[in-house]
């Protein structure tokens, strides 16, 4: 019920926005064939015609919704290929890419906010804060930039884009290769810094508390107080701001995909918002809403297993 | 706690792969000559029925047209092996070359040729009006099409060359069909293998084609819209060729494993005013502002030496007149214009007249890189010669053709002048009307000029309309001529076969004689 009214809501919202904006497929389509000349107006004309642009926008928003619930999202403006089909092909490599880097940061998170959580070393602890700031100051597509000259460039390690060489059989190990500077690049962008200060104030709130000090009396080892009684329950925080973090990886993941030739929604959308191709955005956008929404309903299950006090609240919503 | 050592250790294993196997990254050598080339933009379908001109390399392999062009642009017979033009020049009987097939290995016949001219005259495309004057099409036999039309049409042997059609797939569909375009079957010298939309397109060799198989075993077009990331690409070696930005030449010369292909276009750039405006009104100010800007500079500045000055439309044209006239920058000539036009240079320093300075804004499209920067050097050289102009580049989709004030625009071909000047300077065409002459330009001896050109296919009689035109042109210039683009490719150091030629576009065009390149060792 709650995925109908977001799915009508956005929907309504691209549909208008889309409309509001300066801009016409037809003519995107045209431009696009004549090697980004100017096409005259007729010919445009004649296009939108054809393409039935012609029709009011409400009745367009109706087909379209029409179709929707028939379970038909519609063909491309500009290539009249299905945007399911479209959808399909690109959906799992930005899976792959956001699993990949949300993986990246995660460990990178829980072992940098361990340490400073942990640490005594003021000097440390500072140096850590100054790097997260720093890193959640630099732009997603610089960040990228800068690992595609270090990683590709200078050392040479990963290949700098794309899925791997065209026409060579795609392996495990090519697309491994291939997807580890792109999820490089997305999993320190901005909210990394949040997560390392999320593990990091959860540890240092918790390490002080009556239950580390009592498994610390009693004996149990120092890597398993770190681990059970202090990484834990500090994961707390972390967890429950899971899902706006992927809902931020994916939005960083629109430009990274860009840069990398990855063929995932990111780069799907950015030339269906170029090219006006309504069917096509519309599907992106309801998309990436159902994944922020999964992604929101797998933080909240993670945080109610390492929270007993969690689960009934997360029940209760 | 276990769970999340695991997690971990997978993290950790995952790296390690990546890490392990990435060097090098590309995999077996195979025995297969394979050029692997990549580009920016990615058609949406590959037919060269919605294509113009020869603009997307796929297309340009697939398919094949009834003539083609040889390395002087002249046309010359490809599935087409000779025809005939009657004398009063509207009737062209074509003889089609015998034993041609389609990729699929169906006979490609007189049929087709029919089929395609056909569909594109009444398809309602971008294309269309290039077949407008075609009042008939026949096929007398398998082998014989005859074209009627409604008058002459010199350039008509030029459309010929984009492809042909199988009606066979298409009569049912259309000639427009959406799934033929994801699959083409044309009879080029190379057939689509694979496409993966967002990715590549993958093409082998047609072991039938007429002229004999093509040297290379494979070509893959791959797409990468990041120019910084196609320059590394092919310095990694992940990529074999590229289209390069012109600021981008200089960082491949120093690879010995690569190759520059830089081969002028006709893609020529110059200032459009908009002639609704009375200010641009008087001839006088735009030649003073064709004398105002420094061409050669605009070269090195913008285009890094990968371009020519331009002095009007035609300077790639076998059309082109040398004594039209004369706009190399001349300081001298921009005050002695502007003082006989009367205006006067203002407290400012900028030229006035009747209290009205010389102020505008010259526009472009933001997404164009070069462009953009090309407006700001204009701009700056306009100034310094005393016209008020600022430099604002607007996003495509934002530009107001009827409400800007001048525009950098871009035109040209390298084949029938006609089909690049009659839009964009004939009356007729003009914005209100629908047509490509954005700046409403009139002028009657142009017009004139125009319709004689298009009228006869006699080469003496076009050249001297085409004469009238550049001169009539200099006199009222509509534009401030600026740069010719060049095209600028880098290719393996051991590929043989590419050969310049004046291209149509600064970025497509290049694999005009693809059928001819294999790797020398």
């Amino acid at each position: 019920m709650t995925a109908a009214a977001v799915t009508v809501v956005l929907s309504v919202l691209c549909f208008l926005l889309l409309d509001l904006a300066p801009g016409d497929p037809a003519r995107a389509l045209l431009e696009a064939r004549s090697g980004g000349r100017p096409v005259p107006e007729a010919a445009v004309q004649a296009q939108r015609a054809a393409m039935g642009l012609d029709a009011p926008l409400p009745q367009r928003y109706a087909d379209w919704l029409g179709g929707v619930v028939r379970g038909d999202l519609g063909a491309s403006y500009l290539n009249g290929r299905p945007v399911a089909d479209q959808i399909a092909d690109a959906l799992p490599w930005t899976l792959l890419l956001a699993a990949v880097a949300t993986l990246f940061s995660l460990v990178g998170a829980v072992v940098v906010g361990l340490v400073a959580g942990l640490s005594r070393s003021a000097t440390l602890r500072r140096a850590i804060g100054l790097a997260m700031f720093v890193l959640g100051g630099v732009p997603g597509f610089v960040g990228a930039l800068l690992c595609l000259f270090v990683f590709s460039v200078w050392l040479g390690w990963f290949p700098s884009g794309g899925l791997g060489r065209p026409g060579e059989p795609m392996t495990l190990a090519t697309v491994a290769s291939h997807v580890t500077l792109p999820a490089l690049a997305l999993a320190f962008g901005h909210h990394f810094g949040v997560y390392v200060r999320l593990v990091e104030s959860g540890v240092r709130r918790v390490r002080g508390s009556a239950h580390v000090a009592a498994a610390e009396v009693r004996g149990v080892p120092p890597w398993a107080v770190h681990t059970r009684h202090v990484l834990r329950p500090g994961l707390v925080p972390f967890a429950a701001r899971f899902g706006v973090g992927v809902a931020q990886l994916l939005a960083g993941a629109y430009a990274i995909e860009l840069i990398f030739a990855w063929p995932g929604m990111g780069r799907l959308g950015v030339e269906a918002a170029q090219g006006d191709d309504y069917p096509v955005l519309v599907a992106v956008v309801l998309v990436t809403g159902l994944v922020v929404i999964a992604a929101n309903l797998l933080g909240d299950l993670v945080t109610a297993r390492l929270d007993p006090r969690a689960r009934s609240v997360a029940v209760a919503r | 706690m276990t769970r999340f050592r695991a997690l971990i250790a997978v993290g950790v294993a995952l790296s390690a792969l990546a890490t392990g196997c990435a060097a090098g990254g590309s995999g077996p050598e195979d025995n297969e000559d394979t050029l692997t080339y990549a580009l920016g933009d990615e058609p949406e379908a590959f037919n060269p029925a919605l294509v113009d001109e020869h603009l997307d390399p796929v297309t340009e392999m697939v398919f094949r047209g009834l003539t083609a062009h040889d390395a002087d642009n002249r046309v010359v017979p490809a599935l087409a092996e000779s025809w005939e033009i009657s004398d009063d020049e509207r009737t062209y009987t074509f003889h089609l070359r015998e034993g041609v097939t389609w990729h699929d290995g169906e006979p490609f016949t007189a049929d087709d040729v029919v089929f395609t001219i056909e569909g594109v005259r009444d398809g309602g495309f971008a294309t269309s009006n290039k077949y407008a004057n075609v009042t008939s099409v026949t096929a007398e036999d398998d082998t014989t099409v005859v074209v009627e039309l409604e008058r002459p049409t010199p350039a008509l042997l030029d459309t010929l060359s984009n492809g042909i059609l199988p009606e066979h797939l298409l009569a049912d569909s259309g000639i427009d069909d959406p799934a033929f375009g994801e699959h083409p079957i044309g009879t080029g010298p190379f057939q689509l293998d694979t496409w993966e939309h967002g990715s590549y397109a993958r093409l082998t060799a047609f072991a039938d084609y007429y002229a004999g198989p093509p040297g290379l075993d494979a070509v893959t077009i791959s797409y990468v819209p990041d120019a910084a990331t196609r320059l590394i690409q092919l310095n990694n070696g992940e990529i074999d060729a590229a289209y390069l930005e012109p600021q981008q030449a200089g960082e491949v010369e120093g690879n010995p494993d690569l190759r520059l292909e830089v081969y002028p276009t006709a893609d020529y750039r110059g200032v459009l005013f908009n002639m609704e405006d009375e200010r641009f009104a008087d001839p006088a100010l735009r030649q003073a502002m064709n004398y105002a800007v420094d061409r050669e500079a605009i070269v090195e500045s913008v285009l890094y030496g990968y371009g020519t000055p331009a002095g009007g439309p035609l300077d790639q044209s076998p059309f082109h007149v040398e004594d039209a006239v004369d706009y190399s920058f001349d300081p001298g000539r921009v005050e002695e214009i502007m003082t006989e036009a009367g205006y006067e240079r203002n407290g400012e320093d900028v030229w006035e007249k009747e209290g009205e300075p010389v102020s505008f804004e010259l526009t472009t499209f933001a997404e164009d890189g070069v462009r953009s920067a090309m407006i700001e050097v204009v701009a700056t050289q306009l100034r310094e010669q005393g016209f008020d102009v600022t430099a604002e580049p607007r996003p495509r989709d934002a530009v107001d053709w009827a409400g800007l004030e001048s525009f950098l625009i871009g035109w040209g071909t390298p084949y029938d002048a006609d089909s690049s000047l009659y839009g964009p300077f004939h009356s007729s065409e003009a914005l209100a009307d629908g047509g490509s002459n954005y700046g409403s330009y009139a002028n009657d001896e142009v017009d004139a000029a125009l319709e004689a050109g298009r009228g006869t296919n006699d080469e003496a009689e076009r050249a001297a309309a085409y004469a009238d035109f550049q001169r009539a042109l200099a006199e009222d210039p509509p534009y401030v001529w600026l740069t010719y683009l060049d095209a600028v490719n880098a290719v393996p150091a051991n590929l043989t076969g590419p050969q310049e030629r004046a291209l149509a576009h600064h970025g497509y065009g290049f694999f005009w004689n693809v059928e001819d390149w294999s790797y020398s060792s």
